[in-house]
């Protein structure tokens, strides 16, 4: 018997380490695809981890203390779970393994990998890691008024574990959530975060649809439709973090107006980079598909259709830009245009050098803001 | 009769074709080489979808302008678009290309059943069909099949061969070139055997 249970045990070790070894080879993948993008990109990102670690605090904050103001804490909420989701959207495969499931099911039983998903997933779940910090350090009086913020640690525990294993569910969720947080009624936030509860539970008994193989594809518009509706991944990542950046400013205008120029050109210059990094995906698509096009004849026409997808982001988020700032300007929006087109045009032909050349004009952005 | 006239092709370091002549004059032909050894290559610069270093190639006597309306290709190294269906991709390249619905060619294939799957969900078999009902859709003249037998079931190659056996009646100048490691088959109906 205690033969039996040393063997398990040691199974069982051995199949940890495996996991953990396959975490950690994806996760150096994942960066070096990062690296891809360009070495001052990441230069970029890395530099504003501050940054980006004081605004998620800001963000935390402002759920946690949301009693005055309950609709945009549970704004502040629904955007603190959609970005957790697309971080852990990112990692999922690593976390899984996904690629090695089916050999992983001839190692050990089923139970035995959703343990070590769970254990992986906590230890990638950084936005859950803050929330519980954050709640060790909270006193009695605070949790008095803050009962809700339980509700939202359950909420990104749950979120986490329907990443890995119900996305479609998910989405919905997210689709149902996003009404829920716009209708303009003032409740208790414990009521909203209770909400957000019942409707991603909701979300798992909705049957997922698939209606894109019953359309008929008759032209490059249609094939370009079908991609996006297929890897939707690639605009909902990017959505969520211009829907980061729009509430990011808007808070930040609240608090100092005067810096307004300054705030407005970086604005200015993340939507760039998220709509012109587009391309990235769109070149792939162009290399993977171009000899399939070719032999229709196509071929033309499918290389400069490759450049439309981002510029049409590019407009719909300049608009957005407009309305947040409250001003139209069509030289900046011709601007922002030719900077994306310029963007694209070197991500196509030297994507090592698409965060150098980012990076400088934003810098030239930043210092005519601040000169004027 | 097709002419290859001083090929030079190289990936990076590796060189595939140097300065290599060839005529290719049967109606039928099938090309023969090891692996690696460049068949696929051949076919793919013959219908104008690789650019090789240097050479020119004449199509019954001139060089084509547009090769790809007069060459149907099907061949592992054009990637389908796999997270389209078996149909769509077919009404994709009927609307480009301006040729009827096959529905002979997807009847005779018994690919009925899967014209609603997603291309990355077919087997491998069912994926060769799907290159050969394109290819064969088009009608054109020249047409070059890399190993279109790989993968498929006996009563599909059966219908292969059949469609091949009458192919060129309409088509003068036409030719078919496949690659294939195992000919016996195409060798029983009419095609000839010849070394890369």
């Amino acid at each position: 018997m205690m033969a039996h249970k040393k063997q398990l045990f040691g199974q069982y070790r051995a199949f940890m380490a495996y996991r953990y070894q396959a975490y950690t080879t994806q996760l150096k993948q994942l960066l070096l695809q990062l690296k891809s993008f360009g070495l001052l990109f990441l230069i970029v990102l890395g530099s504003s981890v501050l940054g980006i670690v004081f605004t998620l605090l800001l963000g935390l904050g402002k759920i946690i203390d949301s009693i005055d103001a309950p609709q945009y804490g549970a704004q502040m909420a629904w955007l603190y779970l959609l970005l957790q989701s697309v971080m852990l959207t990112v990692v999922k495969a690593a976390i899984k393994n996904s690629s090695q499931r089916t050999f992983q099911l001839t190692l050990v039983k089923k139970s035995w990998l959703i343990v070590m998903d769970l254990k992986l997933l906590l230890l990638s779940h950084y936005l859950l890691v803050v929330s519980l910090v954050i709640a060790v350090n909270l006193n009695i009086s605070q949790w008095v008024r803050a009962p809700h913020f339980i509700v939202f640690i359950l909420l990104q525990c749950a979120l986490g574990v329907l990443c890995l294993y119900k996305s479609k569910a998910l989405t919905y969720g997210f689709i149902l959530t996003a009404i829920w947080v716009v209708i303009p009624i003032n409740i208790n936030p414990l009521i909203y975060q209770c909400g957000f509860l019942a409707l991603f539970t909701l979300s798992l008994f909705i049957t997922p649809l698939s209606f894109t193989p019953r359309l008929s594809v008759n032209s490059l518009l249609g094939f370009w439709l079908l991609y996006f509706a297929h890897y939707s991944w690639v605009l909902v990542w990017r959505s969520t973090f211009l829907i980061c950046v729009f509430m990011a400013s808007r808070v930040l205008l609240q608090e100092r107006f005067d810096l307004a120029a300054i705030f407005s050109m970086v604005s200015l210059a993340f939507l760039v980079l998220l709509s012109s990094s587009l391309q990235f995906d769109c070149s792939e698509l162009f290399k993977r598909y171009r000899l399939f096009f070719t032999m229709q004849n196509k071929q033309s026409v499918f290389f400069f259709s490759q450049f439309i997808p981002s510029l049409i982001l590019q407009f719909i988020t300049v608009i957005g830009f407009f309305t947040l700032f409250k001003s139209f300007d069509f030289l900046l929006l011709v601007f922002s245009l030719t900077w994306c087109l310029l963007q694209q045009y070197i991500a196509v032909k030297k994507p090592r050098y698409y965060g150098l050349v980012w990076m400088l004009i934003t810098t030239m952005l930043l210092a005519y803001a601040a000169y004027y | 009769m097709i002419e290859v006239i001083g090929l030079n092709k190289q990936f990076s370091n590796n060189v595939v074709f140097k300065n290599y002549n060839k005529v290719i004059s049967d109606r039928k032909v099938c090309i023969e080489a090891p692996n690696g050894h460049g068949k696929t290559t051949l076919l793919m610069i013959l219908a104008g979808l690789d650019k090789p270093q240097s050479g020119s190639f004449l199509f019954s006597g001139s060089a084509l302008t547009e090769p790809t309306k007069s060459v149907a290709i099907a061949s592992d190294r054009i990637a389908l678009p796999d997270f389209l269906t078996s149909k769509q991709i077919i009404e994709l390249s009927i609307n480009t290309i301006g040729c009827e619905w096959p529905q002979a060619l997807i009847t005779g294939f018994n690919f009925n059943a899967f014209l609603n799957t997603r291309f990355d969900a077919l087997s491998s078999g069912n994926q060769k069909k799907c290159q050969l009902i394109i290819a064969l859709m088009r009608g054109a003249p020249y047409l070059f099949l890399d190993e279109p037998s790989a993968a498929m079931d006996q009563n599909s190659i059966e219908y292969l061969l059949n469609l091949l056996d009458v192919y060129l009646i309409d088509k003068p100048n036409g030719q078919i070139i496949i690659t294939c490691h195992e000919p016996e088959v195409f060798i029983e109906h009419g095609f000839k055997c010849e070394p890369l």
